[in-house]
C-alpha cells in the first residue's frame, strides 16, 4: 500500500507502517480536489498550500498531542512536518496518500521529540510508548480525522446561525440549556427541537452525504467500521 | 469518546462527534497555521539541491526501560545518491562527517533561515553549534555535492 504513497520519500523506519492510505482516503471528489491542491501547490500556488494546511493540520496536531508534548514541541513537530512536505511536494505521485504520510511523519517526529526530551514515559499512554510502526493507531487517527473534517465541511454548508447553535450545543463540557438560551436569545424549550432540526440539516449537507452515506458512492471495504 | 461512525443517525452520537470535530480544529494554534503558511516562500531557493533523506535516527528507535535517556547524544544518518551525512547531536553541538570524506561547506538551518556554517576538513568532519529546540536541517556543498537533508525536529 505504501508503494502507492510513493515518493513522498519516507524515512526507512516508515517502511513497516503500511498505512492503508488508499483505503482510508477514498472519497472520490475529495481525492480529486486533493490532487488538484497538491499539483497547484507544487506549481507554486500559495493558496493551494494554505488549503492543504487548513485541511490537514488538525490531523497533525491530533497525532502529536497523543504524545503529551508541550505546546511548543507540538508546534515544532508540526512545522517540521510541513517543512519536509514542502521539499517533497514535487515528488508526490499519489496525493490521496498524503494524509497517511502526514500522520506517520508526525508520529515519528513526535516520538523522537518525546525521547530526546527525556520525558518520564510513565506519563505517556502505554500504546504510544512503543516504536511508532504499528499501523492501527495511525489508521484510527486518519479515519477519525477524515470524519472530523467531513463534519466540519458539512457544518460549513450551514448558515452562521445554525453553526453557532451547533457549536454551543456540542460544547464539551456541555453548556447548560439556560446559558445557551441566554446566549442565543431563544427559549429553553426550543433548544431540543432546534438541535434535532439542525443535526438533520447537517446530515443533508453534501459533505456529510459524501462521507457517511455509503450508497451514494463506493466505499472501500471496512470504511465505516 | 469512541463513537462508531455508523451512529451518526443518532442525534446524541452525532452531537458528540461534531463536538469532537470542532474541538480538533479549534485545538490548532493559529500561530502554527501561519508558521506553516510562511515557509512556502522558502521552497524555490533549494530546488536545485538533492534531498538527503533521513535513513537512521537513534531517537526513532525503541525506548528501552521506562525513562528515556536524554543525556545520550542523538545519532542521525542522512543519505542521497552519492553522499552520506552522519551527525551526532549532543549538548556540545552537531558533530558530523560527510562520506565519502571530502572538503566542503555545511550549513545548519533553522525554520527562519541559516543558523551556522562550517567547513569540513579533509576527512569530511565538521562541528557546528546547536540551536535551540525546533526544526533543523543541513545543507552540504562540496565539489560534486549539492544536497540538503530532510527537516528534523530537535
Amino acid at each position: 500500500m505504501y508503494l502507492d504513497c510513493t515518493v513522498v520519500i519516507l524515512r526507512t523506519t516508515d517502511a513497516g507502517a503500511g498505512v492503508g492510505c488508499s483505503e482510508v482516503d477514498g472519497q472520490m471528489s475529495d481525492t480529486a480536489a486533493l490532487s488538484d491542491l497538491v499539483e497547484a501547490a507544487g506549481a507554486g500556488d500559495q493558496k493551494a498550500w494554505n488549503e492543504l494546511i487548513d485541511r490537514h493540520i488538525p490531523l497533525v496536531f491530533a497525532v502529536a498531542r497523543r504524545y503529551r508534548l508541550s505546546d511548543k514541541d507540538c508546534e515544532d513537530v508540526s512545522q517540521t512536518v510541513w517543512l519536509r512536505l514542502l521539499e517533497h511536494l514535487g515528488d508526490i505521485r499519489d496525493p490521496k496518500a498524503l494524509p497517511g504520510w502526514l500522520a506517520v511523519t508526525t508520529r515519528n517526529e513526535a516520538f523522537a521529540v518525546l525521547k530526546i526530551r527525556g520525558r518520564n514515559l510513565n506519563a505517556i499512554p502505554l500504546e504510544t510508548r512503543e516504536r511508532p510502526d504499528d499501523k492501527v493507531d495511525v489508521e484510527n487517527d486518519l479515519l477519525r480525522s477524515e470524519r472530523n473534517r467531513a463534519l466540519r465541511d458539512g457544518m460549513a454548508e450551514l448558515t452562521e446561525q445554525q453553526q453557532e447553535f451547533l457549536r454551543l450545543v456540542t460544547a464539551d463540557p456541555p453548556l447548560p440549556y439556560a446559558e445557551i438560551s441566554r446566549t442565543l436569545g431563544i427559549p429553553i424549550g426550543s433548544i431540543g427541537p432546534t438541535r434535532a432540526r439542525y443535526l438533520a440539516k447537517l446530515r443533508s449537507t453534501t459533505a456529510f452525504r459524501e462521507y457517511f452515506l455509503a450508497e451514494e458512492r463506493d466505499y472501500p471495504a471496512g470504511r465505516r467500521s | 469518546m469512541n463513537i462508531n461512525s455508523d451512529d451518526v443517525f443518532d442525534d446524541d452520537s452525532l452531537a458528540v462527534m461534531l463536538g469532537e470535530a470542532i474541538e480538533e480544529s479549534a485545538a490548532v494554534p493559529g500561530e502554527a497555521v501561519r508558521a506553516a503558511q510562511i515557509i512556502f516562500g522558502m521552497r524555490t531557493i533549494d530546488a536545485e539541491f538533492e534531498i538527503m533523506t533521513l535513513l537512521f535516527d537513534s531517537s526513532a528507535e525503541e525506548i528501552s526501560g521506562l525513562r528515556a535517556d536524554s543525556s545520550q547524544s542523538r545519532l542521525l544518518t542522512f543519505q542521497a545518491a552519492d553522499v552520506t551525512l552522519e551527525v551526532e547531536l549532543s549538548d556540545d553541538g552537531a558533530l558530523g562527517q560527510l562520506f565519502p570524506p571530502q572538503r566542503g561547506h555545511i550549513t545548519l538551518s533553522i525554520a527562519e533561515g541559516p543558523f551556522a556554517t562550517a567547513d569540513t576538513d579533509e576527512l569530511g568532519r565538521f562541528l557546528l553549534p546547536r540551536p535551540g529546540p525546533g526544526p533543523i536541517r543541513f545543507t552540504c556543498q562540496a565539489a560534486a555535492v549539492q544536497t540538503v537533508t530532510d527537516w528534523i525536529v530537535i
